[in-house]
């Protein structure tokens, strides 16, 4: 069968792929190297399933997600039964090795998250956006929701 | 008599979230006209926004000056008392939602400060009249959802945060909060898919990401936990949690070598780090290299004597070499900082059991039988029985 006609928006396929040099393992996208091909995996299915970390904080605030891997268990026999010895759950963050109460420094430039401050400061940007009073007409960008009667309740009386 | 305020321009680039130009622009409009009253109460606001509350003050009495009975300049004044530290001033807040003509402001205002106080039941009752008085409060939503979240109410809380995502669409905040709600009910699928619907707008949220790659392992989805961790990489390379958030995802995913590979490297930068030492660990056990593993998790325990997991797997690695007694001792010395670790507890009763210490095993398994991890609770329920 003849091979199909060159695509001619595309570039020229080179006549062969730049060989790897031996033992230089490509980088992946993060720029680190990539694993070396000779490491093909041939144990157990890790058999990994998450769940949530019981009791790490107020239930609106924390969501801390731990990974079982269960593969590969350790039976342990105890006469004619056997049971399973559990394994600890793997963090899905590394621990900030920091003294209690202070807070991570930035990495990379970048500032860390902070799900508090980010809570202050949303709640305070109700006083910024709230489309209720202060009994000021704003025309057609006017987007409060109140009927007719509570915006009169909002009015300011005028001094005379 | 005075003309009509004059706050108009200013009060919407306030509302557009603009408060610097608004504020600016507030205290031109006050220095041609220092009576207008729509003008004093914006600025109030553009400070209050900012916690400028010495600021807002002056501002707030000026309004009292000309119109006494002002609900919402009697409301700011009275928060902002109680910020100081003038617990009375929570009566007035209270007192002042009894108006007739309250509005948003004092339900709002109160709502937060009885929060503040832990009067849950009062804050919701504030908060949903707040509601009524603006159907479109985003911050009113989360508010009321986090206190839905805070009581276990999930399905009220996600009601509430899925109103915030619309109202806020370009805030990661409700967001997150809503995926949280979704992964308390065990439907993090449902997460999941609210954190990618905010990631299409918001594709460089370092939040969303991170919470998607939680949301997506929690779900089952570790090809969607990977992709976002290949994006937080790409956002900050420098940054090893993102390297180690990467590696379990490609764990959870089955791919042992490559999370191997990249918590090696991680290792390099955060040589102390307990949580990557258990993982590596992990995957080179899986790997087949006991020796190495043990190795490692014992100069982790080293570091770190009362880390459970680390316990956990130590004793693991000990019971599998048949040393029940070192099995225990790590055990022993993770619990004296974790007493009421159940893993280490079902751990414990196996090392004691296979020491032939069949009435401490019991005692430790009860204690496991008493968890509320379900799985360990019916394992140590059935070596209770076995012990018998």
């Amino acid at each position: 069968m003849a091979p199909a006609p060159a695509d001619p928006k595309k570039p020229p396929a080179p006549a062969s792929a730049p060989a790897a040099a031996p033992n230089s393992p490509a980088r992946t996208i993060s720029g680190e190297l990539g694993a070396a091909p000779a490491a093909r995996y041939t144990g157990p299915d890790p058999k990994v399933a998450c769940g949530l970390l019981q009791g790490t904080g107020p239930s609106d605030q924390a969501l801390a997600v731990v990974a079982h891997v269960t593969g590969g268990p350790v039976p342990v026999a105890l006469g004619a039964e056997s049971f399973p010895a559990l394994r600890g759950a793997v963090r899905t963050h590394l621990d900030s090795n920091l003294p209690p109460g202070e807070k991570p420094l930035p990495v990379g430039g970048a500032p860390v998250f902070d799900l508090e401050l980010a809570l202050t400061r949303f709640h305070d940007r109700a006083y910024a956006v709230a489309r209720v009073g202060p009994g000021v007409p704003l025309g057609d960008s006017d987007e409060s929701t109140q009927t007719g009667l509570q915006k009169a309740a909002w009015k300011l009386p005028r001094p005379c | 008599m005075a003309g009509p305020s004059k706050a108009g321009p200013a009060l919407r680039l306030l509302r557009k979230g603009q408060v610097e130009r608004a504020a600016e622009m507030f205290k031109k409009l006050l220095q041609q006209d220092p009576s207008d009253l729509g003008c004093m109460v914006g600025l109030a606001r553009a400070h209050l926004a900012r916690k400028k509350f010495d600021e807002a003050q002056p501002l707030l009495r000026q309004v009292l000056a000309q119109v006494p009975d002002h609900g919402e300049a009697q409301s700011h004044l009275a928060f902002i008392d109680l910020q100081n530290g003038n617990a009375p001033a929570l009566d007035l807040l209270k007192r002042l939602t009894l108006s007739r003509k309250a509005g948003f402001f004092e339900f709002f205002n109160a709502g937060t400060a009885l929060l503040q106080r832990g009067d849950d039941q009062g804050a919701q009752v504030a908060l949903e009249r707040a509601k009524q008085a603006d159907q479109k409060s985003a911050q009113v939503r989360v508010a009321l959802g986090r206190l839905h979240l805070k009581r276990g109410d999930f399905r009220d809380a996600i009601a509430e945060l899925k109103a915030a995502v619309e109202l806020a669409p370009n805030d990661p905040l409700p967001v997150l909060l809503l995926s949280q709600a979704y992964a308390a009910t065990g439907e993090a699928g449902h997460g999941a898919d609210a954190v990618g619907k905010a990631l299409i707008t918001q594709p460089q949220s370092v939040p969303l990401h991170e919470r998607m790659v939680e949301v997506s392992l929690l779900a089952g989805w570790p090809q969607k936990a990977i992709k976002s961790a290949i994006a937080l990489r790409q956002i900050n390379r420098l940054n090893p949690d993102y390297a180690y958030m990467h590696a379990v995802a490609m764990l959870a995913s089955g791919l042992v070598p490559e999370a191997r590979h990249i918590l090696e490297g991680t290792l390099q930068k955060e040589p102390k780090s307990a949580a990557l030492r258990q993982a590596l660990a992990q995957t080179l056990r899986l790997m087949g290299e006991e020796a190495k593993a043990l190795a490692l998790l014992e100069e982790t325990a080293q570091l770190k004597p009362g880390d459970p997991g680390v316990a956990a797997d130590l004793a693991a690695a000990h019971l599998k070499a048949g040393d029940a007694a070192k099995a225990q001792k790590a055990l022993k010395r993770a619990l004296e900082e974790h007493p009421d670790h159940p893993v280490l507890h079902y751990d414990l009763a196996l090392a004691q059991a296979k020491a032939g210490d069949k009435a401490g095993a019991r005692i430790s398994a009860a204690k496991a039988k008493a968890s509320t991890d379900l799985l360990v609770a019916e394992l140590a329920g059935k070596l209770l029985d076995g012990l018998k």
